[in-house]
């Protein structure tokens, strides 16, 4: 064969190959990282009845080892299920109502509870936005220095959490405290950590 | 002259190519995390006549990409439900109209870039508590407004009934045989004029406690066996 017939078949297999890798990951580049924000939920369901991903198995079931279920995440849950803060809609505020009074604390200590919450609402709303926009911009691929900022972020989430609920414990008497620490222990047993998803699960399928 | 010019042509196509080519294998073999670990919380509490469902999500910034929506799904023992969705938490309502089981159960959406798929960490995340129509708060209500009625006719007869017995006393003690300085005192007529108001009062005072426990045994009775709280204890009379 000559040289340029040697080049077509080139050409034409790299053709091929191509245009298969191409079909399986057109999709996603369609979707750019910034439209996730905008997703319409229809969208979303039409997108998972398409390619149902096959669920990891729980990393912890609270249900099960409410032990494993580290404090942090529960004083995050606690926190914000009891938020009445500013932006709060009607319903939300009957919720965070309903979610205070099963500290089981009175009326008075509820309060301090509730204005613990929304003030670490307000401090941890603007890590939130930073990590959101770090992670838009570079997920799935962050750089190391994009790492070390969520991090950063996390770390600073995890201060303020242990700083206001151990300032919140320390206002409380040990009957009190008995009773926060056993409500912090009735919301691990309804926690579920769910493991990483590696991108990879989903281009092996 | 012509061949050159096809030779050179297919070389710049060998060359789009191969670079489309290289793309297309480095978007295959691309490395890292879709969906980091995340943590999903679900309650359920009751308000009022109402359960409350609300599903939440803690993501470790750190660890994943972040949490689209979350949705909330309540059911009702008899198989109604409710959805709400929020951004990392939501919170759904349903009114209590029958007795039984109502469950709740949390999803979360996240669309995960570069992989045509929304992964939806759910199932497991729910729980169900047991919830009554309640009727013990409206029957105690209605027991309490009784007793306050009772207490309040009571308090209105006994202050009557020592105002009357007052008013004796002094009529009693107007009279010429109550006045010791009076040529007409007589002081076993006088004990017997208040003996007499005193036998009224305490004859009236049988009279109110009557009526009192009349009123007091019209009250309805919450503690029947029948009548529930919202968590389905039984209801007590207090």
């Amino acid at each position: 064969m000559t040289k340029s017939k040697w080049i077509v078949v080139v050409v034409l297999a790299g053709a091929l190959i191509t245009v298969g890798a191409f079909k399986r990951t057109s999709a996603s580049n369609d979707q750019p990282t910034q439209g996730v924000q905008n997703q319409d939920p229809h969208q979303h369901h039409q997108q998972q009845v398409r390619k149902p991903l096959e669920l990891p198995a729980l990393l912890v079931d609270g249900a099960t080892n409410p032990h494993a279920v580290p404090d942090l995440i529960a004083y995050e849950f606690l926190f914000n299920s009891i938020a009445d803060g500013a932006g709060t809609t009607e319903p939300d505020r009957i919720r965070a109502k309903v979610f205070v009074q099963k500290t089981g604390l009175d009326e008075q200590k509820n309060q301090k509870l509730v204005a613990t919450a929304n003030s670490l609402r307000e401090a941890v709303v603007p890590l939130k936005a930073q990590a959101k926009d770090l992670k838009d911009r570079h997920w799935p691929t962050p750089s190391q220095s994009v790492m070390a900022q969520l991090n950063n972020l996390q770390r600073q989430k995890e201060t303020i959490l242990k700083e206001r609920f151990n300032s919140l414990m320390e206002q409380l008497n040990t009957s009190d405290r008995e009773k926060l620490n056993k409500r912090v222990f009735e919301i691990k047993s309804k926690v579920k950590i769910y493991p990483s998803i590696p991108v990879e699960k989903f281009q092996k399928k | 002259m012509k061949t050159n010019f096809y030779a050179h042509n297919l070389r710049l196509i060998s060359t789009y190519y191969s670079k489309a080519m290289i793309s297309a294998l480095l978007l295959f073999t691309l490395q890292g995390i879709c969906l980091g670990q995340i943590s999903s919380y679900t309650d359920v509490g009751i308000s009022g006549d109402s359960v409350v469902a609300y599903g939440a999500i803690s993501d470790d910034y750190s660890h994943g990409q972040h949490i689209n929506t979350t949705t909330v799904t309540l059911s009702s023992p008899g198989g109604g439900s409710v959805q709400s969705s929020g951004g990392d938490s939501a919170s759904s309502f349903i009114s209590i109209t029958e007795d039984g089981y109502y469950s709740a159960n949390t999803s979360h959406d996240s669309w995960c870039p570069y992989t045509q798929a929304t992964i939806s960490p759910s199932g497991g995340s729910s729980n169900s508590t047991q919830v009554c129509v309640d009727t013990c708060t409206p029957c105690l209500t209605s027991r309490n407004n009784q007793e306050i009625l009772c207490w309040a006719a009571l308090a209105t007869c006994e202050s009557g009934i020592f105002g009357a017995y007052n008013t004796a006393v002094q009529n009693c003690d107007n009279q010429n045989y109550c006045k010791t300085n009076h040529a007409d005192f007589n002081q076993q007529q006088c004990d017997q004029c208040k003996e007499t108001a005193l036998q009224i009062y305490v004859a009236a005072q049988g009279a109110c406690a009557t009526v009192f426990g009349a009123c007091w045994a019209t009250r309805p009775d919450c503690f029947d066996g029948i009548k529930k709280k919202g968590n389905c204890d039984i209801c007590f009379n207090n």
